[in-house]
């Protein structure tokens, strides 16, 4: 029977960051879902008001977030897609946060359309899906397998952007798409699904080139079933569906990038651009028919302009990322038309769009006002009782000045012990259980009165890394602990007496990983300690002999993998870039420096590699009682599903 | 192609494209790079080291990307070979027993061409159909309807392209300046408060 382990984190007063990539509103206007660059989902609950309220965090993807996309029919399973850049796919079902599907695949989509035809389809739909990869994908809904692609005769490239069009006069689906080149392409979805099911080739049925590159959306008007509005990142197009002439075109202007847009009713867009700034524009007929030839000979297309009614924007962005935003329209009650957006410091807002969007009275444009805005620190600032610092109880609050962030942690479950490194350089080394136990319930008392602790002071900068030596190796002292700091000072102690046996100055970038030699390689029968440093440098420290073995600086990229050799005695530096040095630990000498098929090759020959894994997921400032070695094995046998927050979990108790 | 001795001759079909998805991806990445970098307007100042940061580590990504295009080649299988676009992209069709592949690895644009041979259902050779690889041996086995097949012959012709010695260079350069960039960044940062900045 495997045992089930069950993953604890206390988050502290500082919410988790959350950097949106994607953002989406179920069809029941119940649920936000966000998608963010540290890979997490965040289920957020709407309101029939409009109010939000995170939910749940969802774990599942290791990497960035890319698209979210519905991935059934919403009223009978309420489940949705995502797809990160590693290629990882997820269904999620919304309701409970399980996660029901998940697949790897060798593609990064971007965008993902789900597709449904009831009378003509078996099974749950297709996923058709975009991104770095030629034309468009179908995945099934259901398995997540690629069940065929549309393949373009002209011009075969990367898709930027799809929209469904379904023809209420003709019942007939398309799929439009402009590729990365600036192509448009249709396919005939209802058409295809035989073939699709007979595995033959599906071409295009129409292509047009649009002249204009970086397409960023595009969207078919429903409610005239005549024009198509194409976003580019510098200008935006109207365009006559039945034969693809251009009606207009409308540049940008103060330096603004487009960023999508939605036809929200007859004759009016909704545009957005990159800054989170949007436009609600009417498009007026000019008086000139399409047929009236110019004097010059050019066909004159311009038959439409737009006029400006309202204006919805956000706070000054204090960084140059993209907001990401969507427009919803709700057709049963309560009938909101809802635009939304996310941005990189985890923030979502709101804007209620009147059903009939006028300009002042003077004919200037009206400045529609933010309904509701909210973050996830919003979540844990309304419920701070629960979610207290550890420390607070040790060492902050004296004066009310700020308490002190713990900067690293490490769990020494033998002991019982939970070391905690803080940004002002002190340690704190507290009764793991205890401190637990005392965040997760209502405890600061609990901790003040009966939790001994110990603090160390030695460093003066703010401690970036801890490691546990008798953790990984039961030879090692079990009174010695390792310590690294922002000003590259790593400090050998003694955690039972608090004495420091030993400072090592390593005169490099601060140190952001300390590791230890596995088990079969030894230096005169002791094991070394690899400080990794953030300037891209790496230290080798005999903790026995109180000395700095090795100082490897030739590093031009960040260090990514370290392995050593036992029986030539090297030390193997993987960068990022991919390149790898070679360097001879006994005289401290680069021996080899290798890039490309032959780094991979020296890769593959050493097995125990101890991989840096940017530890992204967490930030820096919040405390996890995660045992390490527990960390690592579980993300073979990876779990995914929901983890509430302590503070989110409190929201949905005090109902 | 050379096959029982004689030549065969096949030129490109003129009514598809067929796009050297390497070539394509690469430069695909590149003008994201181009694009993340240009979106902003000219007059724009960056406020913080992060914005430069994160910008950077956006754009290396994509260069990163643009190069193992080139320099990691796709392993196929022998089906996804036989299936791919190419394979139906000659005039004169290509016959039943032979595959072509074409792909870029590093700065040399490589052909390969598998001479096939059916193996008999009542063959007593163990069947076991190849993994995906860049390149195949002779005795490699597939599947591919419902016939079993095996590779008899493999040609390969390289041809060093000097372009792609340069865009690859390039490529190098161009990540080292992002990395020096973000490490001179980097050293400020001890200056700026710990938090996440």
């Amino acid at each position: 029977m495997r045992t089930l382990l069950q993953a604890v984190a206390l988050w502290g007063k500082k919410a988790p960051s959350h950097s949106i990539t994607a953002i989406m509103i179920t069809d029941d206007q119940r649920t936000i879902v966000t998608g963010s660059q540290e890979g997490q989902l965040c289920l957020w609950n709407l309101s029939p008001e409009l109010k939000i309220s995170a939910k749940e965090l969802l774990f599942g993807h290791s990497a960035s977030v890319t698209c979210l996309a519905k991935a059934r029919d919403f009223s009978k399973q309420p489940c949705i897609v995502s797809a990160a850049e590693n290629g990882e796919m997820c269904v999620w079902n919304v309701m409970n946060g399980q996660c029901v599907e998940k697949a790897i695949l060798p593609y990064r989509h971007t965008a993902i359309c789900y597709y449904h035809c009831s009378f003509r389809m078996m099974g749950e739909g297709w996923l058709l899906c975009c991104g770095e990869y030629q034309d468009i994908l179908v995945i099934d809904a259901n398995t997540l397998a690629v069940v065929h692609t549309f393949t373009s005769s002209l011009s075969p490239d990367w898709i930027n952007c799809m929209c469904i069009v379904h023809s209420m006069r003709i019942q007939e689906d398309s799929l439009l798409v402009v590729s990365v080149a600036g192509e448009l392409k249709v396919w005939d979805l209802s058409l295809s699904i035989n073939s699709i099911q007979e595995k033959q080739d599906v071409y295009e049925k129409e292509s047009k080139f649009l002249e204009s590159l970086n397409c960023q959306t595009i969207r078919f008007c429903t409610y005239t079933e005549r024009l198509l509005l194409v976003v580019f990142s510098k200008c935006w197009k109207v365009y006559d569906y039945c034969d693809f002439s251009l009606l207009l075109t409308e540049v940008s202007r103060n330096g603004q990038f487009f960023a999508g847009g939605e036809v929200i009713a007859a004759h009016r867009l909704l545009i957005w651009t990159e800054d989170g700034h949007s436009y609600i524009y009417q498009l007026l007929n000019s008086g000139l028919s399409k047929s009236i030839y110019p004097a010059d000979g050019r066909v004159l297309k311009e038959t439409i302009y737009p006029h400006l009614l309202c204006s919805t924007s956000v706070q000054e962005n204090k960084q140059s990322f993209p907001f990401v935003m969507g427009y919803m329209n709700e057709r049963k009650e309560p009938f909101y038309k809802v635009l939304f957006s996310g941005d990189v410091s985890g923030r979502i807002t709101l804007w209620h769009i009147p059903d009939v969007p006028v300009s002042k009275f003077d004919g200037s444009p009206r400045e529609i006002p933010i309904t509701t805005t909210w973050t996830l620190q919003d979540n844990f600032d309304k419920h701070h009782t629960v979610s207290q610092s550890l420390t607070d109880h040790f060492c902050g609050v004296k004066d009310g000045t700020e308490t002190a962030v713990v900067t690293s942690s490490e769990y020494v479950p033998s002991l019982d012990k939970l070391i905690c490194g803080c940004e002002d350089g002190t340690i704190i080394i507290t009764q793991a259980l205890n401190a637990a136990k005392a965040g997760l319930l209502e405890g600061g008392s609990l901790l003040k009165d009966s939790s001994p602790h110990k603090v160390l002071k030695g460093h003066h900068q703010s401690v970036t890394c801890l490691l546990y030596p008798h953790g990984l190796s039961s030879k090692l002292d079990q009174s010695w602990m390792v310590s690294g700091d922002r000003d590259s000072c790593v400090i050998l102690w003694d955690i039972f007496t608090e004495k420091i046996l030993h400072k090592f100055f390593l005169e490099a970038g601060p140190v952001t990983r300390l590791l230890m030699s596995p088990e079969k390689f030894r230096l005169r029968g002791d094991q070394i300690i690899c400080c990794v440093c953030s300037d891209h440098s790496v230290a080798l420290l005999h903790l026995e002999g109180k000395r700095c073995l090795l100082r490897a600086r030739k590093h031009l990229f960040p260090v990514r993998m370290i392995k050593w050799h036992p029986v030539e005695n090297f030390l193997i530096v993987a960068c990022a870039d991919d390149s790898v040095y070679i360097w001879e630990i006994e005289t401290g000498t680069l021996e080899r420096h290798e890039t490309g098929e032959r780094a991979r090759i020296i890769l593959n020959c050493c097995d125990d590699s101890q991989l840096l894994k940017p530890e992204s997921v967490l930030p820096a400032a919040s405390e996890t009682h995660k045992h390490k070695s527990i960390e690592q094995k579980s993300s073979s046998s990876y779990q995914l599903g929901p983890i509430p927050c302590p503070a989110l979990k409190a929201e949905s108790s005090c109902k | 192609m050379p096959r029982n001795n004689q030549l065969l001759h096949f030129a490109f079909r003129e009514d598809k494209q067929w796009k050297l998805q390497q070539i394509q991806d690469a430069r695909n990445h590149v003008s994201q790079a181009i694009y993340l970098l240009a979106n902003r307007d000219e007059s724009y100042q960056f406020k913080t080291g992060a914005e430069v940061l994160k910008l950077m580590d956006a754009v290396m990504l994509q260069l990163t990307r643009a190069r193992n295009r080139l320099t990691t080649p796709a392993t196929l299988t022998l089906p996804e070979i036989a299936a791919s676009g190419l394979t139906r992209m000659f005039a004169p069709a290509l016959p039943s027993d032979l595959l072509v592949n074409v792909y870029i690895n590093l700065n040399k644009l490589c052909l390969t061409v598998y001479q096939l041979h059916a193996l008999q259902p009542n063959s007593t050779k163990n069947f076991r159909p190849a993994g995906g690889a860049v390149l195949h041996g002779p005795g490699a086995m597939f599947e591919w309807g419902s016939q079993r097949l095996e590779v008899s012959h493999v040609h390969k012709v390289e041809c060093v392209i000097p372009w792609l010695n340069d865009a690859l260079v390039y490529f190098t350069v161009s990540l080292q300046l992002c990395q020096q960039l973000k490490d001179k960044i980097s050293v400020f940062s001890s200056y700026w408060s710990y938090r996440p900045f």
